[in-house]
């Protein structure tokens, strides 16, 4: 299970299961470096957004650190695969439901709630759309009340629950997985170092 | 949604112990050996309940915490045991629990589990209710006074209780007796929306059938018996649509989140 890649990175931007994530990517044989700034990252080969917690939180944090505008940045430079989970993928859209507040507009797209105010909480099928990086019919851990809304080009696969939403989706050289590949045994370990090694 | 099989391991003094009706205490191991062996067998979810935390005010386990995060586990990992305010939620999420679980607090400080909602989100939140039979009727049991508190009137429940994702309801008097969880327990919440976890006395596979195939219920939770055989959620899920599915995810080559 050991990876090509040396160097992964986590951003701390206080909300997420850190220990949980770099716990996963250690066992996959990465180097883990965790920081809050874009000194202490500036050398990692990939950049993890971890996410649990509260939308509006999470992007006061982010810009507070001045961390919006390095991922911005990364985003149009292309040099980096960026991989938000959770809400660390919810973040990368243009606006959430949670606390009716803006997020980074990286992807177009809007977050809502599930209706009923429920939850979509563990194990589901995700469909792939491209086969390329997701394996079809594979069942992933989720945890979340928010699911996003988008147009079509940037789906690479979805789930059901309530309705089919995007569970993963890319644009440059940004990835977003709505559900917890480092939670999600075998099958999540696969992915994550496609996620990192994906050219 | 494919439906799960939590493995709970409930802690005494740092020690896992066997539970037998929330009254005997037998030792079983250290938590977290117990905690990799889960990881290795697969489980859908592992929950750590530290049963004396709160009794004794010791707010939230965290070094037991990081023993077990310290394994690298792959399995989604739900925390119990002495939450005081949303600041220990999100530390423990921090470091390494992906949801939290809560019992006396609803009933004590209702708006400290509306911040705790708040800060780490209302999916990360499980509700635990203990139920105990008295004379033909069902009541809530508090476990800090050891005592049932009040009569169960299901949509009062339901209506009063908010902020949660999933109630896992426990069956006080069954707990640590094979195959004995009262399923009339949850006939009670069968008009509401809630998903349920069931937990205490539930053993063989007959019954996890039963139980698992009603609409309501989101997963079941199995305590010391995973520990007397190996890999024995095998024998005790049935060729259901659940293992199929994580037969699926897991393909022919590998079996778990690492090799074994």
């Amino acid at each position: 299970m050991k990876s090509k890649l040396k160097k992964v990175g986590i951003l701390d931007y206080g909300v997420g299961n850190i220990a949980s994530l770099g716990g996963a990517l250690k066992m996959l044989g990465f180097h883990v470096s965790i920081g809050k700034t874009e000194a202490s990252l500036s050398k990692v080969d990939a950049l993890f957004l971890p996410g649990v917690g509260c939308y509006p939180f999470a992007m006061e944090n982010l810009r507070q650190m001045k961390m919006d505008q390095f991922l911005k940045n990364r985003f149009k430079a292309k040099d980096l695969n960026v991989i938000g989970i959770c809400l660390g993928m919810q973040i990368l859209f243009d606006y959430s439901e949670e606390g009716n507040s803006p997020g980074l507009g990286i992807m177009a797209g809007q977050v809502k709630r599930f209706s009923a105010k429920e939850c979509h909480v563990g194990w589901n099928i995700v469909q792939a759309k491209s086969k390329t990086i997701i394996a079809d019919k594979s069942a992933y851990y989720f945890n979340h009340s928010y699911y996003i809304e988008t147009n079509e080009e940037c789906v690479l696969g979805t789930s059901n629950y309530q309705k089919d939403f995007p569970v993963i989706v890319k644009k440059n050289r940004f990835y977003g997985v709505q559900f917890h590949p480092e939670k999600s045994q075998n099958i999540g370990a696969e992915l994550i170092k496609r996620l990192v090694l994906e050219e | 949604m494919l439906k799960r099989l939590v493995g709970v391991i409930t802690v005494k003094n740092n020690w896992a112990v066997q539970s037998i009706g929330y009254k005997k205490y037998l030792p079983i191991g250290r938590p977290e050996i117990i905690a990799e062996n889960y990881d290795r067998w697969q489980l859908d979810e592992i929950l750590i309940i530290d049963i004396d935390r709160s009794k004794l005010n010791l707010g939230p386990n965290y070094e037991l915490l990081e023993k077990i995060t310290s394994k690298r586990l792959m399995t989604p990992l739900c925390y119990m045991g002495g939450i005081r305010s949303s600041h220990d939620a999100l530390k423990l999420i921090n470091r390494g629990a992906d949801r939290i679980a809560l019992d006396s607090l609803f009933r004590h400080n209702p708006d400290i589990v509306d911040t705790i909602a708040d800060t780490i989100g209302l999916q990360a939140v499980i509700k635990v209710q203990p139920l105990i039979v008295k004379e033909k009727e069902i009541f809530c049991y508090d476990y800090l006074k050891q005592t049932p508190f009040e009569k169960l009137d299901p949509m009062k429940f339901v209506k009063r209780n908010k902020n949660f994702s999933e109630l896992m309801i426990v069956d006080v008097e069954n707990e640590g007796v094979l195959g004995a969880f009262n399923e009339n327990l949850i006939s009670m919440f069968s008009k509401s929306n809630l998903q349920l976890i069931c937990f205490g006395g539930i053993s063989n596979s007959s019954q996890v059938k039963r139980i698992l195939s009603n609409p309501i219920v989101s997963a079941i939770a199995i305590g010391n018996s995973l520990s007397y055989r190996e890999i024995p959620h095998k024998s005790i899920l049935p060729q259901t649509e659940v293992d199929l599915a994580r037969q699926t995810s897991f393909g022919k080559i590998t079996r778990g989140a690492k090799d074994w």
